[in-house]
C-alpha cells in the first residue's frame, strides 16, 4: 500500500528533527524501501501500522530503528577524509606536544560500529608518528550494539569494505588475506579496546580522552538528549581536548562551553577556556 | 519481501567468477610503468599460441582498411598501440564469461560488448587527445568498466529492481546514484572486486570503481573511464546520459572531466568520430 501524505509528513519531519536530513515529498519511495521491511521486523503489516505506533507512543526505540534505517549510516575506513587529514596534520601534532611530559595520549571513538574509524585513527598512527610508538596510547572504541562489537573486535573486512577508503598499500602492509576476507594484523587490532557503551544509559566508564570521535550519532538523538551527551563528553575529556562530530552535527545552540576549530575543510571542537 | 542487498554474498560471488589466464593480470601489470617493456609485453602474449592467433584475427580486422596484414605481436603492438593490444586480450578472455543476456540490467551480451568496446575506443581517443593524462590501461579500464553489473545483475529481484526503477524516475536519480541508494552499493564498485579478483593493478581497479564519480577516485584514469562512458553513451543516443559541456542535465555535469584532462566540447566531437570509426572497424567481431 503506498504511503499516506500525512504519514510521509510524519516520518519526514522526525528526520529531519533528529537528522537534518531533508526528505522532499519525491522520496516517498525511499521511506517506503526503507520502512517496510523494518516494519515486516517489526511484526507490524504496513508503514502505515508503523507510523500509527509511533504515533501512539512517546519516544522509545521504534523511533530510533526509524531514524537509522533512514539515515543509512554507513561506515568506512577513513570516512570523510577531512577529519583524518585534520588529526594528521593539526591535532595528533598539537597533542603530542601538549603531553610530551606524560608522553600518554587517550582517543575515545564513541560510535565505532564495526571498527573502520578507530582502526583507520590506530593505522593513521602507525604511519606517520611511528616514533611516538614507545608512548602509552590508548584507543578505547565504543558502540551499543554487541555484533557490531564482535565484528570490529574480529577486523576482518570484506574485498568490498577496505576498497572503500582504505588505501592499497594500507591494505598490503596492515591486512592478511584470509579466505574471502582481509583481517587486520593483531599488531593493529590490539592497539584499539572495544567496549559496549550507552551513551543515553549508565556510567561511560571513559576519562580524561585528549581526542574523542562521536561522529554521526548525534543526529539520532532529541536536543534534550544531545545537550546531555555533549555535556557529559565535556565532562570526560581534557580541558584541552579536541572533538570530532559528524558533518551534518554542531554543537552550536546546544553547548556553549564549545568552540569550533576550522582546520581546511574539517571542523572540530575544543572547550573555551574559562 | 527481501530488500536488502546482502554485500557478503555478492563479494563471494564475484570471486566464484573464473580466473582470467595469468597472462591478462601480467600484461595489464605490465602497462603500470611508463616505460614499457615490449619485449616482455611480446613474450608474454606468444607463450600462448591461441592468444597469439586470437590477438592476431582481432588486430587485422581493426586495420581492415590497410592494404599490409599484421603478421606478428610485435607489428600488433606498433600499429594499434600496446594499451589497445593489451585490451584485446583481455577481452578474449572476459568475453566468453558473458552470457546470452545480463540479468538485472536486461541487457543482450551484444549491446554490453558494444558499449564497452565504444566506451574503449573513447578512452583510447581521449588519451590520445588529451594534453594532462597519459597512461596504458585506459583502454581495458574502460573496456572493463561495467564490469560488475554482470555480479551485481544476479542480485536484482523484482522488488529491487521496483525500488531502483522508482528511484530514478520519482526520484529523479542517475541509475548508478539509485543503485547506491537502494542497494548501498553501486555497480562500479562490484566491478572493482572482480577487477581485483583477477589480479589487475589499482589503477585499473579505480578506474572502474569510480567511472560514475571520478572526483573521488584520485586518480586520472577515473576521468578517462567516466568521461569514455559518457561518449559511449552519446552514440547510443541514451538520453539520460547526454553529454554537453554548455548544457549540463541533472545527472551529467561534463566540464570537471573535460577541465581535469585538457579538452573541450571540439575535441569531444573529434574523439566520439574516432570512436565511430573504431567500432566500424570491429563491426565483424560484434556478432
Amino acid at each position: 500500500m503506498p504511503l499516506d501524505s500525512t504519514d510521509f509528513e510524519f516520518v519526514s519531519s522526525l528526520v529531519l528533527k533528529r537528522s537534518a536530513i531533508v526528505l522532499e515529498p519525491e522520496k516517498k519511495y525511499l521511506v517506503e524501501s526503507r520502512l517496510l521491511p523494518l516494519a515486516q521486523r517489526e511484526g507490524l503489516s504496513s508503514i502505515a501500522e508503523l507510523v500509527a505506533q509511533m504515533r501512539a507512543n512517546s519516544l522509545n526505540g521504534l523511533h530510533q530503528k526509524v531514524v537509522e534505517a533512514m539515515t543509512t549510516n554507513e561506515t568506512s575506513f577513513f570516512r570523510d577524509l577531512n577529519p583524518f587529514e585534520a588529526l594528521r596534520k593539526v591535532v595528533l601534532p598539537d597533542m603530542f606536544q601538549r603531553r610530551a611530559a606524560e608522553r600518554r595520549l587517550h582517543i575515545w571513538c564513541g560510535a565505532s560500529s564495526t571498527g573502520q574509524e578507530p582502526y583507520s585513527i590506530a593505522l593513521l598512527l602507525r604511519e606517520h608518528f611511528a616514533r611516538f610508538a614507545d608512548w602509552k596510547i590508548g584507543i578505547v572504541a565504543t558502540d551499543l550494539s554487541t555484533d557490531v562489537l564482535a565484528r570490529a573486535r574480529l577486523g576482518c573486512y570484506s574485498q568490498l569494505e577496505v576498497n572503500r577508503g582504505l588505501p592499497a598499500p594500507l591494505l598490503v602492509k596492515y591486512f592478511q588475506r584470509q579466505g574471502t576476507e582481509w583481517r587486520l594484523k593483531e599488531e593493529v587490532r590490539r592497539q584499539v579496546e572495544f567496549r559496549q557503551l550507552n551513551l543515553i544509559d549508565g556510567a561511560w566508564g571513559i576519562s580524561a580522552a585528549d581526542i574523542v570521535f562521536i561522529r554521526n550519532v548525534l543526529i539520532y538523538f532529541d536536543v534534550s538528549t544531545k545537550k546531555a551527551i555533549l555535556q557529559r563528553i565535556r565532562q570526560v575529556m581534557r580541558p584541552d581536548g579536541y572533538l570530532f562530530l559528524g558533518g551534518a552535527e554542531t554543537t552550536l545552540n546546544l553547548d556553549d562551553s564549545f568552540e569550533r576549530n576550522c582546520f581546511e575543510r574539517c571542523t572540530c571542537y575544543r572547550l573555551r577556556k574559562s | 519481501m527481501y530488500l536488502r542487498l546482502d554485500h557478503d554474498l555478492l563479494v563471494r560471488s564475484a570471486y566464484q567468477l573464473p580466473p582470467l589466464p595469468q597472462s591478462a593480470a601480467r600484461l595489464a601489470q605490465l602497462l603500470t610503468t611508463e616505460d614499457l617493456d615490449l619485449r616482455e609485453i611480446i613474450s608474454v602474449i606468444e607463450f600462448d599460441p591461441s592468444l597469439t592467433m586470437k590477438l592476431l584475427r582481432v588486430a587485422n580486422s581493426a586495420i581492415s582498411g590497410s592494404r599490409h596484414r599484421i603478421g606478428t605481436v610485435r607489428e600488433a603492438l606498433i600499429r594499434l598501440g600496446t594499451g589497445t593490444v593489451v585490451g584485446f586480450v583481455v577481452a578474449s578472455s572476459v568475453r566468453s564469461l558473458l552470457g546470452k543476456r545480463i540479468p538485472g540490467y536486461n541487457i543482450s551480451e551484444k549491446e554490453f560488448w558494444r558499449h564497452s568496446l565504444a566506451a574503449a575506443f573513447a578512452a583510447e581517443a581521449i588519451q590520445a587527445h588529451s594534453p594532462n593524462w597519459s597512461g596504458h590501461l585506459a583502454f581495458t579500464a574502460a573496456l572493463l568498466h561495467d564490469i560488475g553489473k554482470l555480479v551485481v545483475g544476479k542480485f536484482l529481484t523484482p522488488e529491487l529492481l521496483e525500488w531502483l526503477e522508482r528511484a530514478t524516475t520519482e526520484g529523479k536519480l542517475a541509475a548508478f546514484q539509485a543503485e547506491a541508494e537502494i542497494l548501498s552499493l553501486h555497480h562500479g564498485e562490484a566491478g572493482g572486486v572482480i577487477a581485483q579478483h583477477w589480479g589487475f593493478p589499482d589503477s585499473l581497479v579505480k578506474g572502474i570503481v569510480y567511472h560514475h564519480d571520478p572526483e573521488n577516485g584520485e586518480d586520472g584514469i577515473c576521468y578517462v573511464t567516466y568521461l569514455a562512458n559518457l561518449v559511449a553513451h552519446r552514440l547510443e543516443s541514451d538520453p539520460r546520459e547526454e553529454v554537453s559541456e554548455s548544457q549540463p542535465t541533472v545527472h551529467t555535469n561534463v566540464a570537471p572531466a573535460l577541465e581535469w584532462l585538457g579538452l573541450d566540447e571540439e575535441s569531444l566531437r573529434t574523439i566520439r568520430a574516432d570512436v565511430q570509426k573504431g567500432l566500424q572497424s570491429m563491426s565483424s567481431q560484434l556478432d
